[in-house]
């Protein structure tokens, strides 16, 4: 009866005041051990721990990385744009016993950082150019053509601080404080989005629209004056080729005929009398034909012999007519 | 409960008298459920297990059947470490088939998607971003925020991918963007998407990041067509042209080497025949200077036969018969002057 009796009261406190006496802190968790609800100490280690039952009582709280996920913000640059911008940030408690008096749960710990940061994010965008959000870098912007690339020369902004400098900015004024008074600690914030707001995209659409089409333009007049460049080249070449071609055959021929000439007069110069004689002769061949009607004096030579016999007749000295027709 | 505690009282005695078999049997039972269903336990071959020892972290294990202490001492949490995950941007894929399928784009992807370049412009990526876990305990404990690990690392990779993509963007001009830069975005975004999960010991490696689609915003493709259509309707002109120069050019060199040769043909035939002449002349002049009178007279009165055979008519007129000239017919006749040639001194 009293191993009983004694039994029952052992396991009665196995299963009563062993899980009240003990308590684990999962990895990446801490927990924070209240009294009465006064906080009295902390654990940060993962692990089995015993406390007193039923004073104590355990709040865990998050070791691990934290995330932030802010709400595109429509906010104003220096240079007066409007524009959505979305943060992220990471954070962690890093002073649990801090954290939870002040703070106490991670969901109010989101609300602090909503605040915080936004501002933060307001405050250093008000102070910088658009351009200094959306660039990192001076890094020289590339074209598919040299007109856009000069085009852009002209409106291309260097910067001066760039977006990494805005985040640790952002991060340093959100920072202010948040140690010492939430036990927190912000380990990185990163712009997400920035966006221009609805009426700006639109301005923004017809911008890049004209800018394109110009180009276009540019490049049908080019298209133009290089089709105009090579045609005109061509009827150049076109005239060149022509006028040597004239030349040549011109000079060809010259000289060929001016050789003919030559062989001519120095065979008939040998003697002049008898080629013309010859030459005559060969034209009256050559004119006199079917058609031709001849009046014939009697006193041609060819007819000398028609009036009577003049044997002897000095015919070298009548000779046919010098003069060529 | 196995047993039903009880004040003491000679009932409860009784009653425990009577079942004590029972109580055992029952306690026996118990005990085997409870060590049989948390002391084995098995790991996934593309899995590795992390064994916590009252939540504190003791060990990973490989894949395999393993055991443990019972709960509550040890529990184990099994990671996929060799599953190669997908995360989309800017777009949804509701069935990755053969023909995948993909949702229709909502005002959440156009916002991820829309992005601003260096040069102030808009352009419109979408993207994928593949990882792997490659460390299950920084996997486990160290990114916090959401009860489902999986969650959270994807939440903490999406931020960092969002930002790393945006700020590269930022730094190129559209041009880069929509055509050459791709590639180099991709790979730069991959390393640095690394690095910012590296910082948060987020426990995964990024295998892949891959630009899907990287186009001007839908509102202004038609402009940026245009252009691309002008360009190569430039390259097309300017080919035209020179097609033209080209079909041209070699016809004209043809047709003067053509006419050059012809003049060199008559060079060819007219300085020959002209030799070939002269030669004759002096070949008969040789022979004339033997005879000059008689040969002269022959060659005259042959020529002359000749000549008078093929005309049509002769009339000789008698210088006493000269006032006849009026009265001849001379229709017939050819040109007069012709006629004059044979008979004019």
């Amino acid at each position: 009866m009293k191993t009983i009796v004694a039994l029952v009261i052992v396991i009665l406190v196995a299963i009563v005041v062993i899980p009240a006496s003990t308590y684990t802190v999962p990895e990446g968790w801490q927990a924070v051990i209240t009294q009465f609800g006064d906080p009295v100490r902390v654990r940060t280690e993962a692990g089995l721990y015993f406390k007193p039952p039923f004073i104590q009582e355990i709040h865990r709280l998050e070791k691990r990385l934290l995330p932030w996920d802010g709400d595109p913000e429509n906010m104003q640059t220096l240079d007066k744009k409007r524009i959505f911008i979305d943060v992220w940030a990471r954070w962690r408690i890093v002073d649990p016993m801090k954290f939870f008096q002040a703070v106490r749960t991670e969901n109010r710990g989101y609300k602090i950082l909503d605040d915080l940061v936004d501002s933060a994010v307001r405050d250093v965008v008000a102070r910088n150019n658009l351009i200094e959000v959306v660039r990192s870098s001076n890094r020289e912007l590339l074209y598919e053509s040299e007109e856009l690339a000069r085009d852009a020369a002209s409106s291309q902004d260097r910067i001066s601080v760039g977006r990494a400098k805005m985040e640790a900015e952002i991060l340093t004024v959100a920072s202010v404080g948040l140690k010492e008074q939430y036990g927190m600690e912000l380990s990185v914030v990163h712009i997400k989005r920035v966006n221009y707001i609805e009426s700006v995209r639109t301005t923004v659409y017809d911008r890049m629209k004209s800018e394109r089409i110009r180009i276009a333009k540019l490049f049908e007049s080019e298209a133009e004056e290089e089709k105009n460049r090579i045609l005109g080249l061509t009827t150049k070449e076109l005239d060149g080729i022509k006028g040597e071609q004239e030349q040549r055959a011109a000079e060809i021929r010259g000289r060929a005929k001016a050789e003919v000439i030559r062989i001519a007069a120095e065979a008939y110069a040998e003697s002049p009398e008898f080629y013309a004689f010859l030459r005559h002769l060969e034209t009256y061949r050559k004119t006199f034909g079917a058609g031709t009607r001849l009046v014939l004096s009697t006193d041609n030579e060819l007819l000398q012999h028609l009036r009577g016999p003049t044997v002897g007749g000095d015919v070298a000295t009548i000779a046919p007519p010098g003069e060529t027709p | 409960m196995e047993h039903t505690p009880s004040p003491i009282e000679v009932v409860i005695r009784h009653y425990a008298k009577r079942y004590r078999g029972w109580i055992f049997f029952g306690l026996i039972f118990f005990l085997a459920v409870w060590v049989g269903g948390s002391v084995f336990y098995s790991v996934e071959a593309d899995s590795e297990g992390v064994v916590l020892r009252f939540g504190k972290y003791s060990k990973t294990t490989l894949p395999g059947l393993h055991t443990k202490w019972p709960w509550p001492i040890d529990t184990v949490m099994v990671v996929p470490v060799q599953q190669i995950q997908t995360l989309e941007f800017g777009f949804g894929t509701i069935d990755p088939g053969q023909v995948t399928q993909y949702a229709p784009q909502t005002p959440e992807h156009e916002t991820i998607a829309r992005m601003l370049t260096g040069d102030l412009n808009l352009a419109h990526v979408e993207w994928i971003v593949q990882y792997r876990i490659k460390d299950a305990q920084h996997y486990l404990f160290r990114i916090g925020g959401h009860h489902s690990n999986k969650v959270a690392v994807e939440n903490t990779i999406r931020n960092a991918a969002e930002a790393v993509l945006r700020k590269l963007v930022g730094d190129r001009s559209v041009d880069e963007v929509i055509t050459r830069g791709r590639e180099e975005i991709a790979s730069e975004s991959k390393r640095e998407i690394q690095e910012m999960v590296d910082n948060f010991e987020a426990g995964v490696e990024v295998v892949t990041v891959k630009l899907q689609s990287a186009t001007p915003p839908e509102a202004v493709k038609d402009a940026f067509d245009a252009v691309n259509r002008a360009r190569q309707n430039k390259e097309r002109v300017v080919n035209e042209a020179r097609g033209e120069r080209n079909r041209v050019i070699p016809a004209a060199r043809g047709q003067r080497d053509r006419v050059i040769s012809e003049a060199e043909g008559y060079r060819e035939r007219v300085v020959p025949e002209m030799t070939g002449r002269a030669n004759a002349f002096l070949a008969q002049l040789a022979e004339y200077q033997k005879a000059p009178e008689v040969t002269r007279t022959r060659l005259y009165l042959e020529a002359m036969e000749e000549t008078l055979a093929q005309v049509d008519g002769i009339t000789v007129i008698d210088e006493s018969v000269r006032g006849l000239l009026p009265m001849l017919n001379l229709s017939s006749a050819g040109p007069p002057a012709k006629g004059e040639k044979g008979g004019g001194r």
